[in-house]
């Protein structure tokens, strides 16, 4: 292990206790900031026109196309109970559901982050209308931020779907 | 062995080779002998080694016992007898449950002890070597296979095929529609900008572009053998617990039909058979007494007309009985007291109504006269039509004209507001310009007169939530049918018509019953199709 000194000080670092990370995505909605594990999502396309789906509650927006596959877009700020619906949210966020894709508008992409998990703590149920939604709560820049299972949140709003 | 990323192939491929193996069975019940077990030896060969190959334990098993009783049939140790062809069959069956079970959500291996047993007592029995049997199948050569006989070497020439997940040509078609959508914008630039080389090109990358959708198209179809080859073993079990006997022929095998519509026709197909078998067929003692043979015949049919494809399923059996019909129909209302003969147009509406039935006695096999409207129903829903034709005493015959896709359908294009729905065009009658002294109102609802007639009044606008115009009269009338149902469809305004190509989406809730898909415009926006029966 005396060799161990002339190694470079970045390889020494690793030789640390390694606490494992999880990749997440930052996103914001009106004032408020969600993540999401990276893994739950597809693609980032920009917002465009979406064809409203009559007969649909607030928290879905409407189709898009997305290269010929017709995609169902939930409206992000709603279904998370944060805004109210009809603002122009700037991205939509593609979700791979079952075999198909869903997506949710969400105003902005804030980060992409490698949280360790011994930074994962608790956070209410409550804080949003869905249920089970939320798996946690980690602090990015001094904000709290909610951790959500993006599928769960997918399920809520749009059930099995098809 | 990651046996999970195989099962699925295993699946496809057991239910090839069951399917071979019932018809083979079938064969050599109507008394073909050593090419039928020479089938079905190899197709159980084939069924033990991907059983054992998966490790699925029943299933390989199975198929070996079978086997032990299929090499003694092939050598002749044993003579077929119906006892055998009987436990064949059940084996057969077992094999079918094994394999679902096996490659089910949570596998499991089906408990065969039972039916082994069955086989193994079958080929033990010391049959002795006579053909006096009543019911032996005489097993002596007819054609003697010869090593170099046709059949073999025809199979081998048989044209290469490569096996495709069905959803990469669903992708592949999706992509070429995004591009005949491209291609209209690219056309329209070029026409703008009048470049002749450049609107030569674009010409000429459209010619391209159509031979490559045709392409895709092709290779979307499917022959219907593909769904009616289940049919002769579902036939010969209906008919034997009805205690009927049946001549089942298959004609048009090898018409094809895209895929999304062959998926969708198998069960009205079937329920028309079932229907044939019990309502249709006699006895063979009441044909006797009618002077028919003891065996019916019963037919089905494929066969290409234009852009449609008929099936059709004929019998000669008693036919349906307008004297019997006509009493019920009456009583119903349906028709008027006066009335003595029914058209088939009429025939057909009345026998399609949920819950007619003049059959006396409820069995299993077709149900209490809910065979027909289920067949009517579905076939309506896949843009097609059914013809009746029917002889009392002589037969019946009944065709399914269906669209050669469920994926491209002509609509007609309407807007509402600043929004754009598509109708598709099998439930469109006739359209008209809507004017004040149209819209009436009867019975306290908001009807439109369409010369002598009064049809209801919807408004698309109100259907998708959109508040009403400023003017209630003004627009443009679509006059819709469903099952016999009119009503005037009330749009703003007419774009034109379409081929469409239909797209599932996901919906909630009231979204998912008001359309039936949607599709992409010219523009790439998405647009909902209307459902008709939503409406009505």
């Amino acid at each position: 292990m005396s060799d161990a000194v002339a190694l470079p000080p970045e390889q020494v670092v690793e030789e640390e206790p390694h606490v494992p990370t999880r990749r997440l995505l930052v996103f914001n909605i009106g004032d408020s900031s969600f993540a999401c594990d990276m893994d739950s999502f597809r693609e980032i396309v920009p917002m465009q026109h979406i064809t409203r789906l009559p007969g649909a509650p607030d928290t879905v927006r409407g189709l898009i196309n997305l290269r010929g596959t017709i995609v169902t877009v939930i409206d992000g700020g709603t279904s998370l109970g944060k805004l109210a619906r009809g603002r122009a949210e700037g991205l939509i966020l593609l979700v791979d559901y079952f075999d198909r894709w869903i997506g949710i508008g969400v105003d902005d992409v804030r980060d992409i982050q490698d949280v360790p998990i011994d930074q994962f703590g608790a956070a209410d149920q409550a804080e949003i209308p869905l249920v089970g939604a939320v798996t946690g709560a980690v602090e990015i820049e001094g904000q709290r931020v909610l951790v959500l299972d993006i599928k769960t949140v997918v399920q809520q709003v749009i059930g099995q779907g098809r | 062995m990651d046996t999970g990323r195989y099962a699925k192939l295993f699946l496809s491929e057991s239910r090839e080779n069951l399917s071979e193996i019932n018809n083979a069975l079938l064969e050599l019940e109507r008394g073909g002998s050593d090419t039928a077990i020479a089938r079905l030896f190899r197709a159980v060969h084939t069924m033990k080694g991907m059983g054992a190959a998966m490790g699925y334990t029943s299933v390989g098993e199975l198929s070996h016992e079978l086997e032990t009783l299929l090499d003694k049939l092939r050598n002749g140790a044993l003579v077929v007898t119906r006892p055998i062809i009987d436990t064949l069959f059940s084996g057969v069956d077992a094999l079918e449950q094994a394999v679902d079970l096996a490659t089910g959500a949570a596998p499991q291996q089906l408990d065969v002890k039972e039916i082994m047993a069955r086989i193994r007592a079958a080929s033990s029995e010391e049959t002795p070597q006579t053909f006096t049997s009543e019911f032996a199948i005489v097993a002596v050569d007819r054609k003697a296979p010869s090593p170099s006989a046709p059949s073999v070497q025809a199979a081998q020439k048989t044209p290469r095929h490569i096996r495709i997940d069905a959803k990469r040509l669903d992708t592949l078609m999706n992509v070429v529609g995004e591009l005949v959508i491209a291609r209209d914008r690219i056309q329209k630039i070029a026409e703008q900008l009048g470049d002749e080389s450049l609107l030569e090109a674009t010409l000429r990358a459209s010619q391209i572009l159509a031979t490559l959708q045709n392409e895709i198209m092709t290779s979307r179809m499917v022959p219907v053998w593909q769904v009616f080859e289940r049919f002769p073993r579902v036939v010969r079990d209906t008919a034997r617990s009805l205690g009927k006997e049946v001549d089942f022929k298959i004609e048009g095998r090898e018409i094809e039909l895209d895929r999304s519509m062959l998926d969708e026709m198998g069960e009205p197909v079937l329920h028309l058979l079932r229907n044939s078998l019990d309502h249709g067929v006699e006895t063979p003692d009441d044909r006797e007494r009618a002077g028919k043979p003891r065996v019916a015949t019963l037919i089905l049919t494929a066969e290409r007309d234009r852009a449609t494809v008929l099936i059709r399923v004929t019998d000669d059996g008693r036919g349906i009985d307008q004297s019997r019909v006509l009493p019920r129909a009456k009583k119903l209302g349906l028709v008027e007291q006066g009335t003595t003969k029914l058209s088939e147009q009429e025939l057909i509406s009345i026998i399609s109504r949920p819950g007619f039935s003049t059959a006396e006695k409820v069995t299993e096999i077709s149900g209490r006269g809910v065979g027909f409207d289920i067949v009517a129903t579905r076939v309506r829903a896949l843009g097609g039509s059914l013809e009746v034709h029917t002889d009392a005493g002589l037969g019946t015959s009944v065709a399914m004209r269906l669209p050669l896709t469920l994926a491209i359908s002509r609509a007609l294009l309407a807007r509402v507001d600043k929004e754009v729905y598509a109708i598709p065009l099998t439930h469109v009658l006739e359209t008209f310009s809507l004017s004040q002294p149209m819209l009436l109102e009867s019975k306290g609802r908001q009807v439109v007169a369409i010369r002598d007639d009064l049809f209801t009044a919807i408004w698309l606008r109100e259907r998708v939530g959109l508040p009403p115009a400023a003017s209630a009269a003004s627009g443009q009338v679509v006059l819709i049918e469903l099952a016999e149902r009119r009503a005037a469809l009330i749009v703003d305004e007419f774009i034109g018509q379409q081929e469409i190509v239909v797209k599932q989406f996901d919906g909630v809730d009231a979204s998912k019953t008001l359309f039936s898909g949607a599709t992409i415009l010219g523009d790439g926006s998405p647009a909902l199709i209307v459902d008709a029966s939503s409406l009505l």
